[in-house]
């Protein structure tokens, strides 16, 4: 039989540990107040750091938007003219210079043929859009002779041909338009007859 | 877990766990705020610093943009008072006739008989229209965007006579004093007793601002082409 005799006493009784546990309680106490000091401290300065730099950036917008702003109203003033511009240069694309087609029409008439009258009108189809203009011709004439038809026909054939084919889509004499000349004093052979003619959509140049 | 025998370590051990808590609690309900509170600083600091770099960036191109203003806003307003119809007492009539009369008389052998409002038709452009009630139009990009129709047509009849020549020149002269006008309407009928003189009605068409109209649709005769 044999016997264990421990003669400490509990106060006397030491830990293999080096520190108490007490210090090392308060050691990890103390840990953790300082790191959360610590990070505190962190949150802290950078929140007034961020403070202040807002502050600035509140600073440079208020002294900078004035002339931002100053400067989005003429821009949006300048797309205005833009706008302003573009429309009345569309108006000057679509425009027509009749002068020429005058003039060119006067030269391209036959000698044998009178003409009795000449009509340039919008032809009703017509888009809304002013590059939509498209215009309708319709001339009236009087001819005389054996040969009244073969003139007519020259004269079409005029518009099929350069200067004026460049802006004249067709021509026709609509059935029926080439026909006796129902006036008293008019001859046997007199004729009247009418040319309808389209022009392009667009400018006529 | 073997609690302490010691009452001084029971104390510590349960000292050191309501501190603890206490600081994580801390954390919780007042570190967590401040962050969140530092965030939404951080977001609009990081807002202004863009919207700040925006801005210079597009004031480097400032001066320009206000010669290039200057420049255009005088441009229209040359081009709108020389060419774009302003109604003369409130009548755009008026404002024809002072306009086609010194042609005529610059026109040999030419005489204008009327000059009336064409036939009114009263048709807006569409866009026009829309502009009429909703100026944001004005605003629309000119450059990139399809061609927005800001001006209104306006068309006068014009009834004259003389002879092929002289209808000829006064259409040129028309065309010639305003490149902005169409002449619209062309009629030439020939007078049998008179068969040098020609009875010519005219329509021609200009471009008015509706803003200006007296009646603010344009006044009456406007018409579409």
């Amino acid at each position: 039989m044999s016997f264990r005799v421990n003669l400490l006493l509990d106060a006397e009784q030491r830990s293999p540990i080096p520190f108490r546990k007490e210090t090392i309680i308060w050691f990890c106490v103390a840990v953790v107040v300082v790191l959360i000091s610590i990070v505190t401290a962190w949150f802290y300065i950078s929140q007034q750091t961020m403070k202040t730099r807002l502050a600035d950036a509140r600073w440079s917008w208020e002294q900078l938007s004035p002339r931002y702003d100053e400067y989005l109203k003429i821009k949006k003033e300048l797309e205005s003219l833009s706008v302003l511009r573009n429309d009345l240069e569309s108006w000057q694309k679509s425009r027509c210079d009749w002068n020429k087609q005058l003039d060119l029409l006067q030269d391209a008439v036959p000698a044998e043929i009178q003409l009795t009258g000449l009509a340039i009108a919008l032809n009703p189809d017509s888009g809304p859009e002013v590059d939509q203009r498209r215009f309708d011709l319709k001339i009236s004439g009087k001819v005389s002779g054996v040969a009244a038809d073969r003139y007519v026909q020259q004269f079409l054939e005029v518009f099929t041909r350069p200067p004026l084919a460049e802006n004249i889509s067709s021509a026709v004499i609509p059935d029926g338009a080439f026909r006796q000349d129902s006036a008293p004093n008019a001859g046997m052979d007199a004729r009247v007859f009418e040319i309808m003619a389209q022009y392009k959509p667009g400018g006529v140049r | 877990m073997k609690i302490p025998e010691k009452y001084n370590t029971l104390a510590m051990v349960v000292s050191a766990i309501v501190i603890c808590v206490l600081l994580v609690v801390g954390v919780v309900f007042a570190v967590r705020p401040w962050y969140v509170s530092r965030q939404s600083m951080k977001h609009e600091h990081a807002d202004l610093r863009v919207k700040i770099d925006k801005a210079l960036l597009e004031l480097r191109d400032e001066e320009r943009t206000r010669a290039e203003y200057d420049a255009s806003a005088l441009e229209m307003k040359q081009l709108s008072e020389r060419y774009v119809l302003q109604p003369v007492l409130g009548s755009f009539v008026l404002a024809a006739r002072a306009r086609l009369e010194p042609l005529a008389d610059k026109t040999p052998r030419f005489e204008i008989v009327n000059i009336r409002e064409a036939p009114a038709k009263m048709v807006f452009r569409g866009v026009v229209q829309k502009m009429a009630a909703d100026d944001s139009l004005r605003t629309q990009k000119g450059a990139a965007a399809p061609v927005t129709h800001v001006y209104k047509g306006y068309s006068a009849e014009v009834t004259a006579q003389g002879g092929y020549d002289a209808l000829t020149l006064f259409v040129r002269l028309v065309e010639e004093s305003n490149p902005y006008l169409c002449v619209t309407g062309i009629q030439i009928i020939g007078q049998p007793e008179t068969p040098t003189q020609h009875k010519l009605v005219m329509s021609v068409e200009w471009p008015i601002d509706p803003s200006r109209a007296p009646d603010g649709k344009g006044g009456a005769g406007g018409q579409n082409p």
